[in-house]
Protein backbone atom coordinates (compact mmCIF):
# COMPACT_ATOMS: atom_id res chain seq x y z
CA UNK A 1 0.00 0.00 0.00
CA UNK A 2 2.74 2.41 0.96
CA UNK A 3 4.59 1.47 -2.17
CA UNK A 4 1.64 2.61 -4.27
CA UNK A 5 1.56 5.93 -2.47
CA UNK A 6 5.30 6.22 -2.86
CA UNK A 7 4.94 5.52 -6.57
CA UNK A 8 2.28 8.21 -7.00
CA UNK A 9 4.32 10.62 -4.94
CA UNK A 10 7.47 9.99 -6.91
CA UNK A 11 5.85 10.23 -10.34
CA UNK A 12 3.20 12.82 -9.58
CA UNK A 13 4.44 15.20 -12.29
CA UNK A 14 4.35 12.48 -14.95
CA UNK A 15 0.88 11.43 -13.83
CA UNK A 16 -0.41 15.00 -13.93
CA UNK A 17 1.17 15.42 -17.38
CA UNK A 18 -0.58 12.33 -18.72
CA UNK A 19 -3.92 13.33 -17.17
CA UNK A 20 -3.74 16.81 -18.72
CA UNK A 21 -2.81 15.39 -22.13
CA UNK A 22 -5.71 12.94 -22.02
CA UNK A 23 -8.02 15.77 -21.01
CA UNK A 24 -6.76 17.93 -23.89
CA UNK A 25 -7.21 15.06 -26.31
CA UNK A 26 -10.76 14.44 -25.10
CA UNK A 27 -11.63 18.11 -25.59
CA UNK A 28 -10.08 18.00 -29.06
CA UNK A 29 -11.99 14.91 -30.16
CA UNK A 30 -15.22 16.33 -28.81
CA UNK A 31 -14.60 19.65 -30.56
CA UNK A 32 -13.90 17.97 -33.89
CA UNK A 33 -17.10 15.97 -33.94
CA UNK A 34 -19.57 18.25 -32.26
CA UNK A 35 -18.52 21.49 -30.68
CA UNK A 36 -16.86 23.00 -33.72
CA UNK A 37 -20.21 23.71 -35.31
CA UNK A 38 -22.64 23.95 -32.42
CA UNK A 39 -23.65 27.06 -30.60
CA UNK A 40 -24.70 25.59 -27.30
CA UNK A 41 -21.43 26.26 -25.49
CA UNK A 42 -21.56 28.92 -22.80
CA UNK A 43 -18.42 30.55 -24.11
CA UNK A 44 -19.63 30.70 -27.70
CA UNK A 45 -21.56 33.92 -27.27
CA UNK A 46 -18.82 36.14 -25.93
CA UNK A 47 -16.23 34.40 -28.07
CA UNK A 48 -18.15 35.43 -31.17
CA UNK A 49 -18.49 38.98 -30.04
CA UNK A 50 -14.72 38.98 -29.44
CA UNK A 51 -14.14 37.58 -32.91
CA UNK A 52 -16.46 40.13 -34.42
CA UNK A 53 -14.45 42.91 -32.79
CA UNK A 54 -11.22 41.53 -34.18
CA UNK A 55 -12.79 41.11 -37.59
CA UNK A 56 -14.02 44.70 -37.62
CA UNK A 57 -10.61 45.91 -36.58
CA UNK A 58 -8.57 43.91 -39.07
CA UNK A 59 -11.11 44.59 -41.78
CA UNK A 60 -9.91 48.16 -42.20
CA UNK A 61 -6.68 46.89 -43.66
CA UNK A 62 -8.51 44.95 -46.34
CA UNK A 63 -10.99 47.62 -47.39
CA UNK A 64 -9.13 48.44 -50.60
CA UNK A 65 -8.98 44.80 -51.62
CA UNK A 66 -12.66 44.24 -50.84
CA UNK A 67 -13.70 47.35 -52.70
CA UNK A 68 -11.85 46.12 -55.75
CA UNK A 69 -13.56 42.74 -55.53
CA UNK A 70 -17.02 44.28 -55.23
CA UNK A 71 -16.29 46.73 -58.00
CA UNK A 72 -15.21 43.91 -60.32
CA UNK A 73 -18.40 42.09 -59.56
CA UNK A 74 -20.53 45.17 -60.16
CA UNK A 75 -18.83 45.61 -63.52
CA UNK A 76 -19.55 42.02 -64.43
CA UNK A 77 -23.19 42.30 -63.39
CA UNK A 78 -23.66 45.56 -65.27
CA UNK A 79 -22.30 43.97 -68.40
CA UNK A 80 -24.97 41.27 -68.40
CA UNK A 81 -27.89 43.67 -67.89
CA UNK A 82 -30.58 43.22 -70.50
CA UNK A 83 -30.18 46.64 -72.05
CA UNK A 84 -26.64 45.76 -73.08
CA UNK A 85 -28.02 43.31 -75.60
CA UNK A 86 -29.82 44.08 -78.81
CA UNK A 87 -31.84 41.40 -80.51
CA UNK A 88 -31.74 40.75 -84.22
CA UNK A 89 -35.06 39.00 -84.19
CA UNK A 90 -38.28 40.59 -83.07
CA UNK A 91 -39.66 37.34 -81.64
CA UNK A 92 -37.01 37.14 -78.91
CA UNK A 93 -38.50 40.14 -77.22
CA UNK A 94 -41.72 38.13 -76.96
CA UNK A 95 -40.23 36.04 -74.16
CA UNK A 96 -41.99 37.63 -71.25
CA UNK A 97 -40.14 38.00 -67.99
CA UNK A 98 -42.97 36.48 -65.98
CA UNK A 99 -42.66 33.18 -67.79
CA UNK A 100 -39.31 32.70 -66.11
CA UNK A 101 -39.29 30.94 -62.74
CA UNK A 102 -37.01 32.20 -60.02
CA UNK A 103 -34.97 29.28 -58.79
CA UNK A 104 -32.33 30.96 -56.65
CA UNK A 105 -32.18 34.09 -54.56
CA UNK A 106 -28.99 35.47 -53.04
CA UNK A 107 -28.50 37.55 -49.98
CA UNK A 108 -25.34 38.96 -48.48
CA UNK A 109 -23.56 37.88 -45.31
CA UNK A 110 -20.25 38.59 -43.65
CA UNK A 111 -17.71 36.03 -42.53
CA UNK A 112 -17.14 36.65 -38.83
CA UNK A 113 -14.54 33.95 -38.48
CA UNK A 114 -12.68 31.69 -40.85
CA UNK A 115 -10.04 29.00 -40.89
CA UNK A 116 -8.18 27.80 -43.95
CA UNK A 117 -4.98 26.23 -42.66
CA UNK A 118 -6.46 23.17 -40.97
CA UNK A 119 -7.50 19.80 -42.30
CA UNK A 120 -11.16 20.72 -41.97
CA UNK A 121 -11.96 24.35 -42.44
CA UNK A 122 -15.01 26.31 -41.42
CA UNK A 123 -16.46 29.74 -41.79
CA UNK A 124 -18.81 31.46 -39.37
CA UNK A 125 -21.21 33.94 -40.92
CA UNK A 126 -23.28 36.60 -39.22
CA UNK A 127 -26.67 35.36 -40.48
CA UNK A 128 -28.79 32.70 -38.81
CA UNK A 129 -32.31 31.38 -38.31
CA UNK A 130 -33.70 34.88 -37.92
CA UNK A 131 -32.53 35.71 -41.44
CA UNK A 132 -33.90 32.54 -43.03
CA UNK A 133 -30.68 30.56 -43.19
CA UNK A 134 -31.15 26.79 -43.35
CA UNK A 135 -28.73 23.89 -43.19
CA UNK A 136 -27.60 22.87 -46.67
CA UNK A 137 -27.71 26.36 -48.17
CA UNK A 138 -24.96 27.19 -50.66
CA UNK A 139 -22.43 29.95 -49.99
CA UNK A 140 -20.52 31.77 -52.73
CA UNK A 141 -18.23 34.76 -52.82
CA UNK A 142 -17.66 37.40 -55.44
CA UNK A 143 -14.95 35.14 -56.85
CA UNK A 144 -16.50 31.68 -56.73
CA UNK A 145 -17.87 28.81 -54.66
CA UNK A 146 -17.19 28.93 -50.91
CA UNK A 147 -19.10 26.10 -49.23
CA UNK A 148 -22.35 24.86 -47.69
CA UNK A 149 -24.10 25.91 -44.47
CA UNK A 150 -23.85 23.28 -41.75
CA UNK A 151 -25.28 24.33 -38.39
CA UNK A 152 -27.55 27.29 -37.91
CA UNK A 153 -27.88 29.32 -34.72
CA UNK A 154 -30.20 32.21 -33.95
CA UNK A 155 -27.89 34.86 -35.41
CA UNK A 156 -24.93 32.93 -36.75
CA UNK A 157 -24.31 29.89 -38.89
CA UNK A 158 -21.31 27.72 -39.67
CA UNK A 159 -20.23 26.93 -43.21
CA UNK A 160 -18.24 23.90 -44.32
CA UNK A 161 -15.88 25.31 -46.92
CA UNK A 162 -14.38 23.69 -50.00
CA UNK A 163 -11.34 23.18 -47.78
CA UNK A 164 -12.92 20.35 -45.80
CA UNK A 165 -12.07 16.67 -46.10
CA UNK A 166 -15.75 15.70 -46.39
CA UNK A 167 -16.77 18.34 -48.92
CA UNK A 168 -17.75 17.13 -52.40
CA UNK A 169 -18.72 19.45 -55.23
CA UNK A 170 -20.18 18.51 -58.61
CA UNK A 171 -18.29 20.44 -61.24
CA UNK A 172 -17.87 20.48 -64.98
CA UNK A 173 -15.63 22.10 -67.55
CA UNK A 174 -16.99 25.16 -69.32
CA UNK A 175 -15.39 24.28 -72.66
CA UNK A 176 -16.82 20.81 -73.21
CA UNK A 177 -19.05 19.90 -70.23
CA UNK A 178 -17.09 16.88 -69.03
CA UNK A 179 -17.93 16.60 -65.38
CA UNK A 180 -16.08 15.53 -62.23
CA UNK A 181 -16.36 15.70 -58.45
CA UNK A 182 -14.10 18.11 -56.69
CA UNK A 183 -12.61 17.49 -53.26
CA UNK A 184 -9.71 18.78 -51.21
CA UNK A 185 -6.59 16.85 -50.23
CA UNK A 186 -5.73 19.02 -47.24
CA UNK A 187 -2.45 20.42 -48.48
CA UNK A 188 -2.77 23.80 -50.13
CA UNK A 189 -5.69 26.16 -49.54
CA UNK A 190 -5.47 27.47 -53.10
CA UNK A 191 -5.69 24.08 -54.80
CA UNK A 192 -8.51 21.55 -55.13
CA UNK A 193 -8.51 18.16 -56.81
CA UNK A 194 -10.79 16.38 -59.28
CA UNK A 195 -9.94 12.71 -59.64
CA UNK A 196 -12.83 11.21 -61.57
CA UNK A 197 -12.70 12.70 -65.05
CA UNK A 198 -13.17 9.88 -67.59
CA UNK A 199 -9.93 8.90 -69.31
CA UNK A 200 -11.11 10.11 -72.71
CA UNK A 201 -12.00 13.58 -71.45
CA UNK A 202 -10.38 16.43 -73.32
CA UNK A 203 -8.77 18.53 -70.60
CA UNK A 204 -6.30 21.34 -71.05
CA UNK A 205 -4.40 23.43 -68.55
CA UNK A 206 -6.27 26.67 -68.08
CA UNK A 207 -9.75 25.22 -68.60
CA UNK A 208 -12.32 26.86 -66.36
CA UNK A 209 -14.23 24.67 -63.90
CA UNK A 210 -17.74 25.68 -62.83
CA UNK A 211 -20.56 24.15 -60.77
CA UNK A 212 -22.69 21.54 -62.45
CA UNK A 213 -26.46 21.11 -62.56
CA UNK A 214 -26.19 17.75 -60.77
CA UNK A 215 -25.99 19.69 -57.51
CA UNK A 216 -29.09 21.73 -56.75
CA UNK A 217 -27.37 23.63 -53.97
CA UNK A 218 -25.62 26.00 -56.35
CA UNK A 219 -26.94 27.46 -59.57
CA UNK A 220 -25.12 25.94 -62.55
CA UNK A 221 -22.12 27.85 -63.82
CA UNK A 222 -20.78 29.40 -60.61
CA UNK A 223 -17.00 29.65 -61.11
CA UNK A 224 -14.82 27.27 -59.10
CA UNK A 225 -11.30 27.46 -60.52
CA UNK A 226 -9.02 26.66 -63.44
CA UNK A 227 -7.19 23.43 -64.26
CA UNK A 228 -3.61 23.70 -63.03
CA UNK A 229 -2.32 20.28 -64.03
CA UNK A 230 -3.74 16.92 -65.07
CA UNK A 231 -2.51 13.38 -65.57
CA UNK A 232 -3.92 10.00 -66.48
CA UNK A 233 -4.18 7.44 -63.70
CA UNK A 234 -4.16 4.23 -65.74
CA UNK A 235 -4.84 2.05 -62.68
CA UNK A 236 -8.41 3.29 -62.35
CA UNK A 237 -8.70 4.68 -65.88
CA UNK A 238 -9.37 8.22 -64.69
CA UNK A 239 -7.83 11.58 -65.27
CA UNK A 240 -6.76 13.34 -62.08
CA UNK A 241 -6.59 17.11 -62.21
CA UNK A 242 -5.48 19.85 -59.86
CA UNK A 243 -7.63 22.97 -59.78
CA UNK A 244 -6.47 26.42 -58.79
CA UNK A 245 -9.41 27.78 -56.80
CA UNK A 246 -10.82 31.21 -57.60
CA UNK A 247 -11.91 31.92 -54.03
CA UNK A 248 -9.13 33.27 -51.88
CA UNK A 249 -10.02 31.73 -48.52
CA UNK A 250 -7.41 33.77 -46.71
CA UNK A 251 -9.15 37.05 -47.57
CA UNK A 252 -12.79 36.12 -47.45
CA UNK A 253 -15.16 38.66 -45.97
CA UNK A 254 -18.23 39.35 -48.09
CA UNK A 255 -20.12 36.22 -49.07
CA UNK A 256 -23.55 35.50 -50.56
CA UNK A 257 -26.01 32.91 -49.31
CA UNK A 258 -27.76 31.06 -52.11
CA UNK A 259 -31.36 30.39 -51.20
CA UNK A 260 -32.99 27.69 -53.26
CA UNK A 261 -36.57 28.88 -53.56
CA UNK A 262 -38.10 25.44 -54.04
CA UNK A 263 -35.81 23.74 -51.53
CA UNK A 264 -38.66 22.31 -49.42
CA UNK A 265 -40.43 20.90 -52.46
CA UNK A 266 -37.25 19.28 -53.79
CA UNK A 267 -36.48 17.80 -50.39
CA UNK A 268 -39.96 16.29 -50.06
CA UNK A 269 -39.77 14.80 -53.55
CA UNK A 270 -36.34 13.37 -52.87
CA UNK A 271 -37.61 11.82 -49.65
CA UNK A 272 -40.21 9.94 -51.67
CA UNK A 273 -37.42 8.27 -53.63
CA UNK A 274 -35.71 7.34 -50.41
CA UNK A 275 -38.93 5.76 -49.11
CA UNK A 276 -39.31 3.64 -52.21
CA UNK A 277 -35.89 2.02 -51.78
CA UNK B 1 7.49 43.00 -8.52
CA UNK B 2 7.40 40.10 -10.94
CA UNK B 3 5.84 37.85 -8.26
CA UNK B 4 2.97 40.24 -7.61
CA UNK B 5 -0.22 38.40 -8.67
CA UNK B 6 -1.90 41.59 -9.91
CA UNK B 7 1.11 42.32 -12.09
CA UNK B 8 1.16 38.73 -13.33
CA UNK B 9 -2.54 38.81 -14.15
CA UNK B 10 -2.12 42.09 -16.00
CA UNK B 11 0.82 40.71 -17.97
CA UNK B 12 -1.09 37.54 -18.84
CA UNK B 13 -4.10 39.46 -20.09
CA UNK B 14 -1.94 41.79 -22.12
CA UNK B 15 0.05 39.00 -23.76
CA UNK B 16 -3.07 36.96 -24.58
CA UNK B 17 -4.83 39.97 -26.08
CA UNK B 18 -1.69 40.79 -28.06
CA UNK B 19 -1.67 37.19 -29.31
CA UNK B 20 -5.31 37.33 -30.33
CA UNK B 21 -5.63 40.81 -31.80
CA UNK B 22 -2.23 41.12 -33.48
CA UNK B 23 -0.21 37.93 -33.90
CA UNK B 24 -3.07 35.57 -34.76
CA UNK B 25 -3.93 37.88 -37.66
CA UNK B 26 -0.48 37.50 -39.14
CA UNK B 27 -0.24 34.87 -41.83
CA UNK B 28 3.07 34.62 -43.59
CA UNK B 29 2.90 32.76 -46.91
CA UNK B 30 -0.76 32.21 -46.10
CA UNK B 31 -0.40 29.87 -43.17
CA UNK B 32 2.42 30.72 -40.75
CA UNK B 33 1.20 32.41 -37.59
CA UNK B 34 3.73 33.38 -34.91
CA UNK B 35 3.02 32.55 -31.26
CA UNK B 36 4.26 34.56 -28.34
CA UNK B 37 2.19 33.42 -25.35
CA UNK B 38 4.27 30.23 -24.60
CA UNK B 39 7.00 32.59 -23.38
CA UNK B 40 4.76 33.42 -20.38
CA UNK B 41 5.24 29.88 -19.07
CA UNK B 42 8.74 29.29 -20.37
CA UNK B 43 10.20 32.21 -18.43
CA UNK B 44 8.38 31.53 -15.15
CA UNK B 45 10.76 31.44 -12.14
CA UNK B 46 12.75 28.21 -12.06
CA UNK B 47 11.61 27.34 -8.54
CA UNK B 48 7.95 27.69 -9.47
CA UNK B 49 5.96 24.56 -8.49
CA UNK B 50 5.94 22.24 -11.50
CA UNK B 51 2.41 20.90 -10.79
CA UNK B 52 0.97 24.40 -10.69
CA UNK B 53 2.87 25.31 -13.83
CA UNK B 54 1.48 22.29 -15.72
CA UNK B 55 -2.08 23.22 -14.76
CA UNK B 56 -1.43 26.88 -15.53
CA UNK B 57 -0.02 25.86 -18.92
CA UNK B 58 -3.08 23.76 -19.65
CA UNK B 59 -5.50 26.60 -18.96
CA UNK B 60 -3.39 29.21 -20.76
CA UNK B 61 -3.40 26.97 -23.83
CA UNK B 62 -7.12 26.34 -23.43
CA UNK B 63 -7.84 30.08 -23.40
CA UNK B 64 -5.92 30.47 -26.67
CA UNK B 65 -7.82 27.47 -28.05
CA UNK B 66 -11.12 29.04 -27.10
CA UNK B 67 -10.14 32.24 -28.84
CA UNK B 68 -8.97 30.47 -31.98
CA UNK B 69 -11.63 27.75 -31.75
CA UNK B 70 -9.02 25.06 -32.21
CA UNK B 71 -10.23 22.41 -29.76
CA UNK B 72 -7.38 21.85 -27.33
CA UNK B 73 -4.25 21.77 -29.49
CA UNK B 74 -2.67 24.75 -27.71
CA UNK B 75 -3.48 23.26 -24.30
CA UNK B 76 -1.80 20.01 -25.26
CA UNK B 77 1.22 21.75 -26.81
CA UNK B 78 1.73 24.08 -23.86
CA UNK B 79 1.50 21.22 -21.33
CA UNK B 80 4.09 19.35 -23.40
CA UNK B 81 6.40 22.37 -23.37
CA UNK B 82 6.03 22.95 -19.63
CA UNK B 83 6.66 19.26 -18.97
CA UNK B 84 9.90 19.39 -20.96
CA UNK B 85 11.00 22.74 -19.55
CA UNK B 86 13.35 21.32 -16.87
CA UNK B 87 15.16 19.36 -19.61
CA UNK B 88 15.65 22.49 -21.70
CA UNK B 89 16.81 24.43 -18.66
CA UNK B 90 19.42 21.79 -17.83
CA UNK B 91 20.68 22.06 -21.42
CA UNK B 92 21.18 25.83 -21.35
CA UNK B 93 22.52 26.35 -17.82
CA UNK B 94 24.74 24.39 -15.50
CA UNK B 95 22.37 23.87 -12.59
CA UNK B 96 19.08 23.84 -14.44
CA UNK B 97 18.83 27.57 -13.92
CA UNK B 98 18.47 27.30 -10.15
CA UNK B 99 21.37 29.63 -9.50
CA UNK B 100 19.86 32.36 -11.67
CA UNK B 101 17.66 35.09 -10.13
CA UNK B 102 15.34 34.93 -13.15
CA UNK B 103 15.28 33.74 -16.75
CA UNK B 104 16.05 36.42 -19.31
CA UNK B 105 18.56 37.41 -21.96
CA UNK B 106 20.70 39.23 -19.41
CA UNK B 107 21.02 36.26 -17.03
CA UNK B 108 21.25 33.45 -19.59
CA UNK B 109 23.20 35.23 -22.28
CA UNK B 110 21.93 35.68 -25.82
CA UNK B 111 23.15 32.32 -27.11
CA UNK B 112 21.60 30.22 -24.36
CA UNK B 113 18.42 32.27 -24.28
CA UNK B 114 17.95 31.76 -28.03
CA UNK B 115 18.62 28.04 -27.68
CA UNK B 116 16.04 27.77 -24.89
CA UNK B 117 13.36 29.65 -26.82
CA UNK B 118 13.97 27.80 -30.10
CA UNK B 119 13.98 24.36 -28.42
CA UNK B 120 10.88 25.02 -26.36
CA UNK B 121 8.94 26.64 -29.22
CA UNK B 122 9.93 23.89 -31.62
CA UNK B 123 8.44 21.23 -29.33
CA UNK B 124 5.40 23.40 -28.66
CA UNK B 125 4.69 24.01 -32.34
CA UNK B 126 5.44 20.43 -33.33
CA UNK B 127 2.98 19.05 -30.75
CA UNK B 128 0.41 21.58 -31.91
CA UNK B 129 0.65 20.76 -35.63
CA UNK B 130 0.98 17.04 -34.97
CA UNK B 131 -2.13 16.85 -32.77
CA UNK B 132 -4.04 18.98 -35.25
CA UNK B 133 -3.24 16.74 -38.22
CA UNK B 134 -2.90 13.36 -36.45
CA UNK B 135 -1.61 11.82 -39.64
CA UNK B 136 1.88 10.38 -39.90
CA UNK B 137 2.03 10.49 -43.67
CA UNK B 138 2.09 14.28 -43.51
CA UNK B 139 5.12 14.34 -41.23
CA UNK B 140 7.19 16.22 -43.82
CA UNK B 141 4.57 18.95 -44.06
CA UNK B 142 4.25 19.13 -40.26
CA UNK B 143 8.02 19.37 -39.71
CA UNK B 144 8.41 22.03 -42.38
CA UNK B 145 5.59 24.11 -40.91
CA UNK B 146 6.99 23.67 -37.41
CA UNK B 147 10.42 24.88 -38.52
CA UNK B 148 8.99 27.93 -40.27
CA UNK B 149 6.67 28.82 -37.40
CA UNK B 150 9.43 28.38 -34.81
CA UNK B 151 11.66 30.76 -36.73
CA UNK B 152 8.92 33.37 -36.98
CA UNK B 153 7.93 33.01 -33.30
CA UNK B 154 11.58 33.38 -32.33
CA UNK B 155 11.85 36.64 -34.25
CA UNK B 156 8.69 37.90 -32.56
CA UNK B 157 10.07 36.90 -29.14
CA UNK B 158 13.31 38.78 -29.82
CA UNK B 159 11.41 41.88 -30.83
CA UNK B 160 8.82 41.93 -28.05
CA UNK B 161 10.12 40.17 -24.97
CA UNK B 162 11.90 43.25 -23.70
CA UNK B 163 8.51 44.93 -23.38
CA UNK B 164 6.78 42.32 -21.22
CA UNK B 165 9.76 40.89 -19.36
CA UNK B 166 11.80 43.78 -17.96
CA UNK B 167 15.48 43.15 -17.49
CA UNK B 168 15.50 44.10 -13.79
CA UNK B 169 17.40 41.33 -12.07
CA UNK B 170 15.60 41.41 -8.73
CA UNK B 171 12.41 43.03 -7.46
Amino acid sequence: MFQIFAFFRKNSIEILFVILQILAFAILVQSKSFHQAKFSAVTAKWMYSLHEKREKWSNYFQLAHQNRQLQNENARLRSVLMNNYSSDLAVYSQVANDSLRVQYRMFPARAVQRTYRKNNNYLVIDKGLRHGVYSGMGVISTEGVVGVVKDVGENYATVITLLHSKFRLSTRLVRNTFFGTMLWDGRDFRTGAISDFPSHADIQIGDTVVTDTRSAIFPAGIPVGVIKSHQLNSAIDNIEAEVRLFTDFSALYHVYLVEEVEYEERRLIEELIEDER
Amino acid sequence: MSDNPVYLFFKYTLVLLFQFFVLSNVQFFGYITPYYYPLLLLLMPVKFNQHTLLILGFFTGLIVDMMERSGAIHASATVMMVYLRPVFLRLVSTRGGEDLPNLSVSTLGFRNFSLLVILAFFFHHFTMYFIDALKLQQLDVILWRTAQTTLLSFVVVLVFHGLTFPKKVNP
